[in-house]
């Protein structure tokens, strides 16, 4: 509009303040202005412009053609234009007409224009003050203060039931019952009730969530089986959090933990999950984006500052250069995360602590120019290091020694037992499988004088049909008469299990497909199952390798023994048919008709389930037929030779050696692992080569005993003779117990790196840093999280933006009240049970959520900065299902442990359990903005239908309103509905009805009585069902 | 029942709602409710209302699409440096790439040329040559604009996110096409969700609005007359007549409690949200019911064969929903995993299969559309990911390629008939008319009548990049 008007000469010339100092402040303030001063030129204000720089004036009013402003936005030349090419966005061509007509009418501005203050003078940047306050709670006592400044009173208390409805769910995310309700009869006071909850584990779970949100937990995530970001297990980080909150431990001892337990407590396991923080931002694609990650979020939740924003350049609005960005990666560049074993678990799948460690102490951190990985300054190394502009505050990391069991972790004593059991397990198996070889040998050596007579085989199942026979284990297997479909992807491994008789002999049918899963698509029948050992028949249309398979886990361990392997082209959505027959240890499988397989199964057979499994796959199954056939029934005419099972006695034999010799080794490794001088390293490097070496012997024996190729044996023979030779020189290099298992740095990561000592020092950086977080001195640690903290009470931050305390973000709203709160928080050891019980008993948090339409706080203060009414705020997703869970008195009390599946919709334990990652989320739960696990430093608060629907048609809703009436009025009760209103506000909304919320609820019960005359629960579950879809139950007032 | 609200009462709701952007579209449709006005006012005179988006996972040739390139026969079973276009692989013409997942081992040169495993045939009027694979689509090749000159940065299935965002995986995630259009344009029917999806989404994120807030996710619905959408009946036995006085009850109870507090826009927002679900609970199984189609529309989306119907019934129901005022329906063929066209090896077997299950029903949608007069108003896109290596992977594959593809666009104000910008001769990069991923949705969001710099967060900043080019030469 302006050029035009003014090319007709009607136009008066764009106004300084309002039209051009807003281009000017966010093209050229950056650099021009109080945090930089570039060739030393400010352009805050249109009299420094005009005053200009090392090279003079920038202005020349009235003449923009001779005006260097103006030539130097035009500039063809990116390195002389302003501003310069990478360094921001050009001045559009509107706006430098905008500029030209302003010059050319004479550079006009107001006279009193105030400069830009010094940056380092900003607010958040100075230590906090404690100004002095009037008796009371400082909290009503600091906001009085402003509101009688504007003469704003406060509106009225809230109601009582309201009151504690909120004091309840806010503390516990859980609404009172009715029998809390009629303890607090008993009058007691807030500040009483308040402890109580503050004690409570619930409250513990409650707020560890919250902490989960800005801390950005996320369960693992990747593509198919291969974990890519987070890691297994974190779940104990999440616990951590709980049990620190439910000791009130104090906020600076949980970063101290968090940054730095690894090299504070290195010992104490406990405390080593804390380090789940840095688990958390793994991506094993990229270590660049991983760490810039981790600076993000660190910087956002910890010092409420953009880091991020100096990775290309120095900050355009703070006085944090790059250089300051990547002397704080410097920090963390080091760091790596392994993976404990605890608890005598020795597979990291099933349960280990992820933490971190510093693994690479050497590794230099270069600066990126523009940001650009593959253009670091080689010039110089970043050494570690904080924002300066946050004051004189000690940074001084030192190398921290770290202890052996530290660096050795293999020499844990609970680990070191399980180890040795896991070998005297595995050779008490061996034994009775050498026992059952020997017997066998010796039957055949006299056979019997007359064959029993066959009998037939006897049908035990057909089809699914019979629910007494089946129960589904794990994944969504849907069973009809003639069809068991799997259609759960989620998990890799899923089970329907076959409940009849243990099976000896038994013949199987079944026409299959395998629909879809990745990458294995593998379906079929375990048989002698139990915790560790089965043997499985499976079929796999895995796209690089499909093939029959036959697999046996044997104590946790699996084998794929390369007999049992045959490549078939099974293909998705492409039926087969299997069928297996079992006797004794022959079994034969066939593939579409025709027999692809004669195997001798392991010696050891022990009768065990029946399972029909698939691995990462979806399948249909039908015409399945389960057939137990005969003992002694001949199923071919192979009857293996005296020879054979001779040779089959000689391998376990050899197997047996092997084992002891490894038992046996077992000290010598253990020793060297303590001390490991010449002598010791030697041992244990002779006695693991012997064990080696009788391995190798007796997988020699075994092939020998199955005939396999004679190329195989042929190089299985070599291998004994090279361990042979070895023997000789046995060395001094040996392979520890393992105690952690390091997680890939990256997807290109040898096994040669993977396996590399853990280090015996660490860097002491990220010590330095929690040290300097921690610091009373800080203006900005305490500050932050008293922030978050008073959002999650209040429902409004004293600071808008939560993550940006620098000068782009939004000023405290009240920052004496900040400042109160911050000091408090240290001065009470940094107890956060002090500052909820603070905020919770002040006069201001039991203020009413709906003021009268005419109170003049609308008016005077429409944005409610003072707090004169209690902001409502919508229920988290957890508290929402965990609410009603708790109403309906089911909610199980269980804290902690492993999560539980997302699909899993049968639990009643809390919602922070579930399994939650970028990829997962429990749908009831999903529809009501469940934490973006990317970033989430407030809950987001939409309203969508889809919501409705959820609260309104799942399953949940409807077993939880039926058993919330059960508790409010018993089946047989004669309450009538008239007083069943009154309770059922009282309970679900923390209120009594109204008249006419009465009349209309008890109109709805009577119609629906009329309805459903013999089911008199009914219309009461009904009425449950609405309240808890009424906007004042999902929402906290 | 609902009292007047004071401008600063108003200001101060809307202020609180700012954290949950969610409202935006919501308070759009409770604002067209009291203006009976038409949503949010586009930018510009749209050309079309409505989007039906179809991306291919996995990423489909356009060697073998509609990009032919004799020369690939010509020097088969020949490396690149062998024939006369060497410099294609001069590593200076790799810039823009930007790797994920360093060695992985897919995405990798392939230097050995791989012979077209398809014939194409000029078709339509325009003489455009179309893939032997897609008899039907090629028919409909006059109301095509087919733009061969695609290229994006990520050499792995992360492009799938960059195609819908347009932005790199290593940058973070952003919102998707589908949900700046729902935000910028709201609503054009009350009964029923305006932002759909089907298909699986497996491998990129599952969430679409990002910092718009998750009311401008997709709402994922299935082709299922008695189940379309997540918690859409009742999982209980409650009646449907409870239900109805249940709501009946709730909307009671919300007046009187609105009555109480008049400037509570939270309450107000959700009972409106109560109604439109009760409303799309109804509507959606309705959609999905195609009792009333004839027997020759359905065959013409291959209802009537199983390869066709699983797709098919997909568009049939898009069509529908579109006829319905729907703003963006975006469906995912071959999703879970990295993506069904993802043909390391055996691409013949792979895109034959895979072509045959989108053919028909894609050639039945833009002919159904038209005959209905729909096509003028309605923006069908095709798009995959990437194209796939003129050099082969294995002896039948072909690996991810993301310096030359090509996609389509019909309908809604796309000239047809067009072929646009061009490849080198062995299709390696887009060397004439090259348009990055978000030129595509600069032209879709031209087209809606909106204007992607006037779409902007406060505190989200958003790139050149980000904001593509239309591409002009082929509108109508």
């Amino acid at each position: 509009m302006w050029p035009l008007l003014f090319l007709l000469g009607t136009a008066p010339p764009p106004d300084y303040t309002t039209v051009i100092k807003p281009i000017l402040a966010l093209r050229c303030r950056a650099c021009h202005g109080g945090l930089n001063q570039k060739g030393g030129l400010r352009t805050d204000t249109a009299a420094l412009l005009l005053e200009g720089g090392n090279s003079g004036p920038s202005l020349v009013a009235g003449n923009s053609a001779e005006s260097p402003l103006v030539r130097r936005i035009q500039k063809q030349d990116g390195k002389q234009r302003m501003p310069p090419e990478h360094e921001g966005e050009m001045v559009s061509s509107t706006d430098l007409d905008l500029i030209r007509q302003w010059i050319d009418a004479g550079a006009k501005a107001p006279d009193l224009e105030k400069a830009e203050s010094d940056p380092s003078k900003h607010w958040a940047f100075q230590p906090p003050k404690k100004s002095a306050i009037g008796p009371g709670n400082p909290i009503d006592s600091i906001l009085e203060k402003a509101r009688s400044e504007k003469k704003i009173p406060t509106t009225s208390s809230a109601a009582s039931g309201l009151l504690w409805r909120r004091l309840f769910i806010d503390l516990t995310g859980l609404p009172p019952t009715r029998e809390q309700l009629a303890i607090l009869a008993n009058p007691k006071t807030i500040a009483q009730t308040a402890d109580t909850l503050l004690a409570s584990d619930a409250h513990a779970e409650r707020w560890a969530r919250h902490f989960m949100d800005i801390w950005r937990y996320s369960d693992w995530w990747g593509l198919g089986a291969e974990v890519r970001n987070s890691q297994k297990h974190i779940w104990h980080w999440r616990d951590w959090i709980i049990d620190s909150i439910r000791r009130d431990k104090p906020y600076d001892q949980m970063i101290r933990e968090m940054f730095a337990a690894d090299e504070l407590y290195p010992t104490d396991q406990e405390k080593l999950r804390a380090t789940g923080l840095l688990v958390r931002p793994y991506f094993i694609f990229n270590r660049n984006s991983w760490m810039e990650e981790t600076i993000e979020h660190l910087g956002k939740g910890f010092l409420g500052l953009t880091l991020n924003c100096a990775r290309c350049h120095d900050h355009k609005y703070d006085p944090i250069s790059q250089v300051d960005y990547y002397r704080f990666r410097a920090i963390f560049e080091p760091y790596q995360i392994r993976r404990d074993l605890v608890k005598g678990e020795l597979d990291p799948e099933k349960d280990a602590v992820p933490r971190i460690f510093d693994c690479n102490l050497d590794l230099k951190t270069r600066r990126f120019i523009r940001g650009d990985e593959a253009n670091p300054d080689t010039s110089k190394v970043m050494e570690p290091g904080v924002p300066t502009v946050l004051g004189k505050i000690p940074f001084d990391p030192k190398r921290i020694p770290l202890a052996q069991q530290v660096h050795q972790p293999g020499l844990n004593p609970t680990l070191v037992k399980a180890y040795r059991e896991r070998i005297q397990g595995q050779l008490s198996l061996e034994e009775k499988a050498l026992a059952a070889a020997k017997i066998t040998l010796e039957n055949a050596k006299t056979p019997p004088t007359t064959k029993p007579p066959q009998k037939s085989p006897t049908l035990l199942t057909k089809g699914f049909a019979d629910p007494k026979l089946w129960k589904v284990h794990s994944g969504t297997w849907l069973l009809a008469p003639n069809m068991a479909t799997q259609s759960n992807t989620k998990d890799l491994r899923t089970e329907l299990h076959y409940l009849g008789a243990p099976l000896t002999d038994f013949e199987l049918k079944a026409n299959m497909r395998i629909t879809g899963g990745d990458p294995y698509r593998s379906v079929g029948f375990a048989f002698d199952a139990s915790d560790a050992n089965e043997n499985l028949l499976y079929a796999s249309a895995h796209a690089p390798d499909p093939k029959v398979q036959f697999s046996t886990i044997r104590a946790g361990v699996a084998s794929y023994p390369e007999k049992g392997r045959i490549a078939k082209p099974i293909v998705l959505n492409q039926d087969f048919t299997l069928r297996i027959r079992v006797q004794a240890t022959t079994m034969l499988v066939d593939y579409n008709g025709s027999q692809i397989l004669h195997y001798t199964l392991p010696m050891d057979r022990k009768p065990g389930l029946l399972k029909l499994i698939t691995y990462t796959a979806t399948t249909q199954i039908n015409d399945f037929e389960l057939w137990e056939l005969p003992t002694g029934i001949q199923l071919d005419n192979k009857i293996p030779s005296l020879e054979t099972l001779a040779k089959k006695v000689k391998a376990f034999e050899a197997k047996c050696l092997a084992l002891r010799a490894e038992l046996a080794g077992f000290d010598p490794v253990l020793a060297a692992m303590r001390n490991p001088s010449a002598s010791n390293t030697q041992s244990a490097a002779k006695a693991q080569i012997e064990t080696e070496f009788l391995t190798a012997q007796a997988d020699l024996a075994k092939m020998v005993g199955e005939g396999v190729a004679l190329e195989k044996i042929k190089s299985q023979e070599k291998t004994v003779l090279d361990l042979a030779k070895k023997k000789l020189n046995p060395g001094t290099t040996f392979k520890p117990l393992v105690g952690s298992y390091k997680a890939k740095e990256s997807n290109q990561e040898s096994q040669e790196s993977l396996d590399k000592p853990f280090p015996t020092q660490s860097s002491g950086r990220r010590t330095a840093l929690a040290q300097w977080l921690t610091s009373r001195e800080h203006p900005l640690t305490a500050r932050v999280i008293v922030n978050h903290v008073w959002t999650r009470h209040m429902g409004q931050p004293l600071v808008k933006s939560v993550f940006d305390f620098g000068r782009k973000g939004k000023a405290p709203i009240n920052q004496e009240l900040l400042d109160w709160l911050a000091l408090d928080l240290m001065e009470h050891n940094y107890s956060l049970k002090h500052l909820h019980r603070m905020i919770v008993t002040s006069n201001t948090y039991a203020l009413a959520a709906d003021p009268p339409l005419d109170h003049p706080g609308w008016k005077l203060d429409p944005e409610n900065k003072t707090f004169w009414y209690k902001v409502p705020q919508r229920l988290e997703s957890e508290s929402i299902r965990d609410g009603l869970l708790h109403l309906s008195g089911t909610l199980d009390p269980k804290v902690g442990g492993p999560t539980l599946s997302s699909n899993d919709s049968q639990s009643s334990r809390r919602s922070l359990y579930f399994f939650h990652s970028h990829n997962e989320d429990q749908r009831f739960l999903a529809q009501f903005d469940s934490p973006n696990v990317l970033d989430c430093y407030r809950r987001e608060e939409s309203i969508v239908p889809q919501q409705a629907l959820a609260l309104f048609n799942s399953k949940i809703s409807r077993d939880l309103s039926q058993k919330i009436a059960d508790r409010i009025a018993p089946k047989a009760s004669m309450m009538t509905p008239d007083d069943f209103v009154n309770h059922a506000f009282q309970w679900i909304l923390g209120q009594p009805p109204g008249s006419l919320e009465k009349r209309v609820c008890v109109q709805a019960m009577e119609e629906w009585s009329r309805s459903t005359p013999k089911d008199s629960q009914r219309p009461r579950t009904n009425l449950i069902h609405t309240l808890i879809n009424h906007n004042d139950f999902i929402t906290l007032r | 029942m609902i009292g007047p609200i004071s401008l600063a009462n108003r200001r101060h709701f809307l202020g609180r709602s700012c954290l949950g952007f969610g409202s935006l579209a919501l308070n759009a449709m409770l604002s067209q409710k009291a203006q009976g006005g038409s949503g949010l006012m586009p930018h510009a005179v749209p050309k079309a209302k409505s989007v039906i988006w179809l991306f291919m996972n996995g990423g489909t040739s356009h060697l073998e699409s509609f990009d032919p390139k004799p020369e690939l026969d010509k020097y088969a079973g020949k490396t690149i440096s062998e024939t006369p276009y060497k410099d294609v692989q001069n590593p200076n013409r790799f810039k823009d790439l930007r790797v994920v997942a360093k060695g992985d081992a897919n995405g990798q040169q392939r230097h050995r040329l791989l012979a077209r495993q398809i014939g194409f045939q000029k078709r339509g009027q325009c003489g455009i040559p179309v893939s032997d694979w897609y008899p039907h689509l090629g028919s409909m090749i006059d109301e095509m604009a087919i733009v061969k000159s695609m290229w994006t940065t990520d050499d792995n299935h992360g492009a799938q996110t960059q195609f819908h965002s347009g932005r790199h995986m290593l940058d973070g995630e952003f919102p998707n096409l589908g949900a700046w259009v729902h935000y910028g344009l709201g609503t054009l029917n009350e009964n029923l969700p305006q932002f759909i999806s089907m298909g699986t989404r497996e491998y990129w994120n599952k969430r679409d609005g990002h910092y718009l807030g998750p009311s401008h996710d997709a709402v994922p619905v299935k082709v299922d007359t008695a189940n379309p959408l997540d918690f859409g009946r009742p999982e209980s036995d409650m009646t449907f007549a409870e239900q109805k006085s249940a709501f009946g009850l709730l909307d009671k109870l919300g007046t009187i409690a609105a009555t109480r507090r008049p400037y509570d826009r939270d309450l107000e927002a959700r009972l409106q949200s109560y109604e439109l679900a009760f409303r799309m609970q109804k509507s959606l199984p309705e959609v999905m019911d195609f009792a009333k189609e004839t027997e020759a529309t359905r065959n013409l989306y291959g209802l009537d064969r199983s390869e066709t119907r699983p797709f098919g019934q997909q568009l049939l129901a898009t069509r529908r929903l579109v006829e319905k005022g729907v703003r963006f329906v975006q469906i995912q063929h071959g999703g879970g995993g990295a993506g069904a066209w993802d043909a390391h090896e055996g691409l013949k077997g792979n895109h034959a299969t895979l072509c045959q299950q989108t053919d028909k029903p894609m050639a039945g949608l833009l002919l159904d559309l038209k005959r209905r007069g729909l096509l003028e108003t309605t923006l069908v896109v095709w798009a995959t990911e990437f194209g796939r290596t003129p050099g082969t992977q294995g002896s039948t594959g072909r690996d991810h390629h993301p310096f030359a593809f090509s996609i389509w666009m019909a309908g809604g104000g796309i000239k047809g008939g067009v072929a646009h910008g061009a490849t080198d001769e062995i299709g390696f990069h887009a060397v004439e008319n090259r348009h990055y991923v978000t030129d595509v949705h600069a032209t879709i969001l031209h087209l809606m009548g909106l204007d992607s710099r006037k779409l902007e967060i406060p505190e989200r900043k958003r790139l050149e990049i980000d904001h593509g080019q239309v591409i002009r030469e082929i509108l109508a």
